[in-house]
This record gives C-alpha cells, sequence and structure tokens, in this order.
C-alpha cells in the first residue's frame, strides 16, 4: 500500500507508457494486488460502462458488458505488456467485447428478439431505452437529461445511433463521445485509418437524413 | 473535384482530420459551392446535436464484483471469458497429463512386447526363435531333441532376456 501511495514515479521508464500510472497499476495487479486493480477500475469505469451504454443502449447491459470488459483485464493482467498505452490496450479490449456481444447476442433467441427492434432499421431503437419517470434513460446524467427540451432531442439522437450498423456505429462512438482521432481510433478498432473515415462519413450520412428536421433547427 | 467527391471528404474536413493538399481541394471547391457549404454546416449541427449527450454512472461495487467473479473463475477453471488470453486446459499444459501420457505410452509398448513375442502355431518370430535358440544353444550339454515338446515349448517362450528359463 506504502509503494503504491510512491505513484508513477517508480515505474520503469524504459517502457513506452512508463509515465502513466496505469501501469504499475497493471504490474500490480498482475502480482495479485486488488487495490491496484481498484484504482484502475475507479479510473476507466465511467468511460467503459458508456461505451458500452452508447453501443448497446441498455443500461443494465451495458453494466453487465463492463464488468465483463474489467473481468478480461483481470484475467490477462499478467500477459499484457505495456507496448502501447493502457487505455489504447483497454478501450481495444472494449471495444471487440462490445461487437462480439452484438454478434453472441444473435445466438440467443430470447435476447435476439427482445432486442431485434434496435439493429439496423431507422426508428428501429425506439424501445431499447430503458425510461425513467421523466423520459430520461434510466441512471442518465448530463444537460440532456436535465434540461426537458434536450431531453427528446437526445433520446431521437441516441436512438439513431443504436440503428446504425456495428461498426459505424461504434466508430462514431469512438469521435465524437471519446474524443479520439481516426489514428486513435484505427489503433482501438484493429483496422486502417482509411477504413475509420469510411465508417464514419457512412455513419454521418445516415444521421443527417435521419435527424434532418432537427438539424436544420439547430 | 466534384461535389461528389467533396461530399466523402466533408467529415473528415469538419473533424480536422484532412490535411495537405486534400484539405486545400476541399476549401477551394466550397469556396465556390453553396450546396456543398449548406452539407458542411448540417455535419456541424449533427455535431452539436451529440454534444450534450446523456451519460449514465457505473453502479457501485463494480471491482468487488469483478474480483469475486475472478475468484470463481480461478475455482472452476472453466470460464468462457479466458478466450481473451489465458492459456487453454489441455493434458500437455500439466506434469499430471505428461505422467499419465507416459504410463499409457509404456503400457502400449509392454503389451507390444508381450503380444509379439507371442508366436502363432507354425509361425515362429524369427526373432523370438532366434533368441530362444541363442538361449537353448547356450545348453551345449542340453539333451532336449530339437523337435521334442520341451523344444517347442522354448521357442514359444517370449523374449524376455535374462528372465528367460
Amino acid at each position: 500500500m506504502a509503494e503504491l501511495q510512491r505513484g508513477p514515479a517508480h515505474v520503469h521508464s524504459e517502457t513506452p507508457g512508463g509515465s502513466e500510472p496505469e501501469v504499475l497499476w497493471m504490474q500490480r495487479t498482475a502480482d495479485g494486488d486488488t487495490e491496484a486493480f481498484r484504482r484502475l477500475v475507479a479510473r476507466y469505469e465511467k468511460q467503459i460502462l458508456n461505451l458500452a451504454y452508447r453501443y448497446c443502449g441498455d443500461p443494465q447491459a451495458s453494466q453487465d458488458l463492463s464488468q465483463e470488459i474489467f473481468l478480461k483485464v483481470y484475467l490477462n493482467a499478467n500477459r499484457w505488456k505495456p507496448k502501447a498505452r493502457f487505455s489504447t490496450w483497454l478501450f481495444r479490449v472494449a471495444v471487440n467485447h462490445c461487437l462480439n456481444y452484438r454478434r453472441d447476442r444473435k445466438r440467443d433467441p430470447l435476447r435476439a428478439a427482445a432486442s431485434a427492434r434496435t439493429d439496423s432499421c431507422p426508428g428501429g431503437a425506439q424501445e431499447a431505452l430503458p425510461l425513467d419517470g421523466r423520459g430520461n434513460p434510466i441512471g442518465a446524467s448530463g444537460p440532456a437529461a436535465a434540461d426537458p427540451d434536450r431531453r427528446e432531442v437526445d433520446l431521437r439522437v441516441r436512438r439513431a445511433v443504436l440503428a446504425l450498423p456495428a461498426r459505424q456505429r461504434m466508430a462514431l462512438i469512438l469521435q465524437r463521445y471519446h474524443g479520439l482521432s481516426y489514428r486513435e481510433i484505427a489503433e482501438r478498432m484493429d483496422c486502417s485509418q482509411g477504413a475509420v473515415e469510411s465508417l464514419l462519413v457512412r455513419a454521418a450520412e445516415h444521421l443527417r437524413a435521419t435527424l434532418a428536421d432537427l438539424i436544420k433547427e439547430e | 473535384m466534384g461535389c461528389k467527391r467533396v461530399r466523402d471528404r466533408l467529415k473528415p474536413y469538419a473533424d480536422g482530420e484532412l490535411g495537405g493538399s486534400r484539405k486545400a481541394a476541399v476549401e477551394r471547391h466550397l469556396a465556390g459551392c453553396e450546396p456543398c457549404r449548406q452539407a458542411l454546416r448540417e455535419l456541424e449541427g449533427l455535431a452539436s446535436l451529440m454534444a450534450a449527450a446523456a451519460e449514465i454512472e457505473p453502479a457501485a461495487g463494480l471491482a468487488e464484483r469483478v474480483l469475486a467473479e475472478a475468484g470463481r473463475s480461478h475455482r472452476s477453471r472453466d470460464r468462457s471469458l479466458l478466450r481473451a488470453g489465458a492459456p487453454a486446459r489441455v493434458w500437455y499444459a500439466s506434469p499430471v497429463g505428461w505422467a499419465t501420457a507416459g504410463l499409457f505410452v509404456a503400457g502400449v509398448m509392454a503389451g507390444h512386447l508381450l503380444t509379439t513375442g507371442l508366436k502363432q502355431e507354425g509361425q515362429p518370430s524369427p526373432a523370438r526363435s532366434e533368441s530362444s535358440r541363442q538361449m537353448v544353444d547356450l545348453e551345449i550339454f542340453s539333451v532336449t531333441p530339437p523337435d521334442s515338446l520341451e523344444e517347442v515349448y522354448w521357442q514359444t517362450l517370449p523374449d524376455l532376456g535374462e528372465e528367460a528359463a
């Protein structure tokens, strides 16, 4: 515990991510230090949760996805090598897990039936978002949740995003909600920058067509 | 550059991802094309719509749930999530597996030695009959006739080395 509090100064500087505290925490996690793992989770759980939430649209499913993603991180801590930034690796695990979740869901007839309306179909996501009494997605926070005027707009935008094909949706979420560059998105989706550009161009075209009336009002 | 090609580049242009000659070409086109400028404004409006999206908060105790699940995983040792990277549980991954395989191979070899040492009547195994005969030959004062029942008996024995006879 005392060593943990010394922070990143004692991380090996020769590693590419050597200045990141996450490198030390992962090394400690691999050694069985659960407190180090808790720090990793605390730093990234909201980002990973909202990546999953924006991808699948279901608050409960996104909590489950988030737990599964961090379980993979924990079980593979002894295999992780700091060749790249920890956040890059973590997001790659999360992206792959979310994309696989969609495929796995199709093999489960009950889940597939419940989610069929969210698949690539304009307006098909209307019933995929559990809402509270004020029409907010359950557990939501932020300006869109607080402002009644924004709530409806946010709901339509989220439904339109959920209606996108999986990889377009993921690329758009990483770019728009996580502020990543095309190069960073390519690293996390394990594809070329050109492929990312193509995904985002098509995603933008879909959304422009679906939300044309809202865009003109802005 | 025509409108179609410019429209395909408006998104990366709006995101600041275009550089050099590609960016200059788009800007030259936009300077003289109102429909493409309108398309660019719509893209910027879309970005504004998405800017204030709601977020959800993580449920308390995520790390504890993960650690509890990891504990169950280590105890059961057959979680499907291990496909992310943990080694599969195959026999060659453990000393017990190697020991078991070794015993199996030794058993097969011993069985082979035992069964191939026995010959069918009238069809002696050349190696076995030779070694048996050698042992018989060593008994230079043996009075066993070659066609006697005793001689046939020796020839049917497996080659057990020093244990013969």
